[in-house]
Formats: structure tokens, sequence, C-alpha cells
């Protein structure tokens, strides 16, 4: 074999072995993307109480209960005034608030009806003084079963459903996806410094950071793309408006940060592009 | 230094495609990659989940259908007397199940009246809250009325079934629908706890009315004890659910 063709086939296999660290390059890119939006989103509190605010949650989700307490009113022999005074005189988004943070901070979720039932119980006390009729019975047991139910019904207002089943991975999960999210950083910094620093034409390692941020941006986009173009979180079938709403805002905004990763692995990438496509030319030109 | 400039010459071309091609099969391989990883280990996730979606968009909205339009069909003059081979025989006229508009869940298909406990209000398909604050509702794990089957009628003791305070064994209880009217007589009224399963029997092969509401009348709170009201057949247009 003369010295040439064993430049050519070494050349090759160096090719080869840069597109390969490049494709790996792509894979971390696209999982770090994938586990920072996570983290920003599924695992921050801060993000669900977002998205709570962004959908007026707090309003709807007070006003569904407003309506499960007419009916229960209607049950109880109380007019739908009572549940009306009684819904606009109490304030729920403080009990939602520290439910999400107990939700993240590993506590018990358990909601503390102790305060509402307090409340419920001297709204309804005043309201049979003011209208108490003749035959009317008040009977103790029978007042308490209403509080009770109207407590249930405080709770399942609060209660966003699995969030119980998640807190647990969440709780698990938290440190081991941070823990990655450095790992990531630091393996694709190691190997962009590779591609970088042993190749024999320095400006080579644009190109192949351009085929990693590109495919990156590709990978991000597609699966941001289907979801959005599927409209599959708007298919979701959840009991109150509320909760709808909120989850799709929730899931929605997870795949936003996949567009936001993808417009700037597409930057990145033309970037790298141009920059080796500039180097490349003069490198040329002088010769 | 010379040898590495000729070894780039060689290269002169900015191989634009490859910026293409590379990163499309890079794109291929890691979505591959990871659904064949990710797909077989949630695969049980992914089918809870699929639980939860539907092609239909879910409807909030606080409205009920009103399909109710008054009839004359099925009443008492709608009962004929029929001889046959020297027999007397009481027919009633039949409607083809598949001639009416079957009610939706929560919708308002007819009208209730116990004309003796003045009674007079909306019927619905379905005992839920809605249901309940505009009316009152058969439960759906029961029959509609023609259909030969139990039917069990859920009302408020403090608004529309306040009146069956008054109810009392004889009295009429008239359901008007689209496809009919009917007639029950009042047979029968209990006081039974919340859970007493024997308090009606939804398997029956025949046609009852069966209406409850929460018990005593006129108090505040919830009570752990029903009301029950049984009446029995008396006339109205049969379902034919053979066609």
């Amino acid at each position: 074999m003369s010295e040439k063709r064993k430049k050519k086939s070494s050349s090759k296999l160096r090719t080869f072995v840069y597109v390969v660290m490049s494709f790996f390059l792509a894979l971390i890119l696209f999982l770090l993307s994938v586990c920072v939006s996570l983290r920003v989103t599924v695992f921050s509190p801060d993000y669900m109480l977002q998205a709570m605010s962004n959908r007026e949650y707090y309003t709807q989700v007070t006003e569904e209960m407003r309506g499960q307490l007419e009916s229960l009113a209607h049950a109880s022999g109380l007019s739908s005034e009572f549940a009306n005074d009684f819904t606009a005189g109490y304030d729920m988004r403080e009990d939602i608030v520290s439910y999400v943070d107990s939700f993240y901070s590993g506590k018990s979720t358990l909601i503390n009806t102790t305060n509402f039932k307090q409340k419920f119980r001297a709204s309804l006390d005043a309201y049979i003084e003011e209208n108490k009729k003749e035959g009317t019975e008040v009977k103790e047991s029978s007042l308490e079963y209403l509080v009770n139910e109207a407590a249930d019904i405080y709770t399942n207002s609060i209660e966003i459903p699995f969030f119980s089943v998640l807190a647990n991975y969440i709780g698990k999960l938290s440190m081991p996806l941070n823990i990655t999210i450095i790992a990531l950083v630091l393996i694709g910094g190691i190997i962009t410094a590779i591609l970088f620093l042993t190749n024999e034409f320095r400006h080579r390692g644009y190109r192949y950071l351009s085929y990693a941020f590109i495919a990156a941006f590709l990978c991000d986009a597609v699966i941001a793309g289907t979801v959005t173009i599927s409209g599959i979180f708007g298919k979701i079938n959840l009991a109150t408006r509320s909760l709808y709403n909120l989850f799709v805002e929730y899931f929605n905004g997870i795949f936003v940060y996949f567009w936001i990763f993808a417009a700037a692995f597409i930057v990145f990438g033309l970037v790298f592009f141009f920059t080796f496509a500039g180097k490349h030319r003069k490198l040329v030109n002088s010769h | 230094m010379h040898n590495k400039h000729h070894h780039h010459s060689s290269h002169r071309s900015l191989n634009g495609k490859n910026f293409i091609i590379l990163p499309i099969v890079f794109c291929v391989l890691i979505l591959g990659i990871a659904s064949a990883i990710i797909i077989p280990n949630t695969m049980r996730f992914i089918n809870m989940a699929s639980m939860f979606f539907s092609d239909n968009p879910h409807d909030f909205s606080d409205e009920f259908k009103n399909i109710y339009v008054p009839t004359s069909e099925g009443l008492e003059e709608d009962v004929k007397e029929e001889t046959s081979n020297a027999q007397s025989k009481k027919t009633t006229k039949t409607v083809p199940i598949t001639d009416i508009e079957y009610p939706d869940y929560s919708d308002q298909f007819g009208e209730f009246i116990i004309e003796d406990c003045n009674i007079k209000c909306p019927l619905f398909y379905g005992d839920g809250d809605l249901q309940l604050n505009y009316g009152v509702g058969i439960y759906t794990g029961s029959f509609i009325p023609g259909y030969g089957r139990p039917i069990l009628v859920a009302g408020h003791n403090a608004t529309y079934f306040n009146g069956l305070k008054y109810a009392q064994k004889g009295q009429t209880i008239l359901i008007r629908t689209s496809y009919g009217n009917y007639k029950y007589e009042i047979t029968d009224i209990a006081v039974k706890k919340y859970n007493d399963k024997s308090a009606y029997d939804l398997g029956a092969r025949e046609e009852t009315l069966t209406l409850y509401t929460c018990y005593p009348f006129d108090q505040f709170g919830l009570t752990s004890q029903r009301c029950f009201v049984y009446a029995k057949y008396v006339s109205g247009p049969k379902l034919d659910i053979s066609r």
C-alpha cells in the first residue's frame, strides 16, 4: 500500500471517529434539553404556580366549588345565597399554594380542612339563626354531616389528580436529574474539547459542532412539532374546567421549552456552520 | 507544514450536503434509540395515559338539553278495550324504541307531576347535582318510562320533592314525555336508611316507579334517612324494545 493510500485511509477513519463523536454530542445536547426542560417545569413548584396564575386557576376552582356547595345547599335546605356568600368570603389561593408547596417539598399532601370547617360552620350557624322558620328542624348530627360533606368538596376542589403519585417520583428523581444535567454538560464539554484539540485543522471542530447542534435542533423540533400539531393535550379528559385548563397549560408549557431549545440549537448550528465555512474559504483561498 | 496544506487542499469542497444529511441521520438514530429504550419500559404508563384522552372535546358547560315536547300520546283515551276471540283484553299502545329520541345523560326529557303533593317540575335523565338543581332525575342505572322495568327518581327534599311529605297511597303520579304520558299510582311509602339495599330492586322485570328523597323533610343539613315512595304502573305507551 502506498504512503498516499495509507494517509487517505487514516484520514477517513479519523473523519468517521469525529462524525461518531459529533453524533454523541448531538445525543448529549438532546438529552440536556430534555433534562433542563423537565428541571424548569415538572420539577419546579414555581412552574406549576405560574401555570395556575396564567389560567386563572384560583378563580375557576373557587367558582366550581361554589357550584358544588350550591348543590349541597339545595340538598340541605339552604339557599343558593348561602353558598354564594360563603364562597365569596373564602380565599382558597393560600391553601392551594401550600398544597403545591408541600407536594414539591416531599411533605404530606393531606389538605388541612380545619380552617374551612370552622368558617363553614360559623356561616351555617349564622344562616340558620337568620332563616330558621317554624317547624324547621335543626339536628346537630345533620349539620355535622353537612359540614363534612362541604369539607370533602373543598378537599376535592384543591386536590390535583395523581399529584401524590407523581410527588413520590419527583422527590426521588430531583437529585439524580441535577447530577445528570451536570454530567451531560461535562461530557458535552469534553467531546467539544476533543473535537477542537485533536483535529489537525482546528476550524473543522465547528463543522462537527454544527452537525451536532443541527441534529439536536431536529430532535427537539420533531418532538415539539408532533405534540403541537397533534394537539394531544387539548384532548385530555378531566372532570373540571379548571383542571383541564391547568393541565393543558402545564403540558404545553413543557414543549414550549423544547421549542426554545430547538431555536437555540439551530442558531448555534448555523453560527458554527458559517464560522466553519468562512474559515474554510479563507484557508482554501490562502492556498 | 507543507503536508498539512497539501492534506487540506485535497478536501477543498465544503461538503454542504453533509450539513443536512448527517443531522437527519443523527436525529433518526437518536429518536429511534430513545423510542426503543423508552417505549417498551413505559408502555404500561402510555396505555394508562391513553385513557385520559378522547377524540371529542370535553363539555364543561352547565347547560342541559331540553328534548321534551309535550304530547297527548298515552292519555286515558289511548288505552282501548279490544275484544278478541270473545275475550276482553285491555291493550296499550306500543311505540318502537327506535322512534323515540332516547335521552342522553343530563337531558330534560319530561315533566314530573303529583298534583296532590303540589309537585310539578322538569324530569331529567340522570340524578347528578345539575339535574337536581333544576328538577328531579331518573337514576341512569334504572329505566325510562314505558320500558317495562323499574324507574328510580331522585329529588331534593328541600326543593322539588319537598311535597312528598304529603304523599299518600292511591295518589296519582303523572310523567309526561315527548313519546307519551304515563300514570302511576302510589302503593306504599317508607322511610329507610340511605344504604338499605332492600329499598328497591332495579333487576325486577316489571315497570315500577320509586321516588326517593332525604328524610326528614324541612331540616337543615344532610340526613342519613331516605323517604321512599313506591308506585305501580297504570297507563302509558309501552316501548317496543324488539324493534
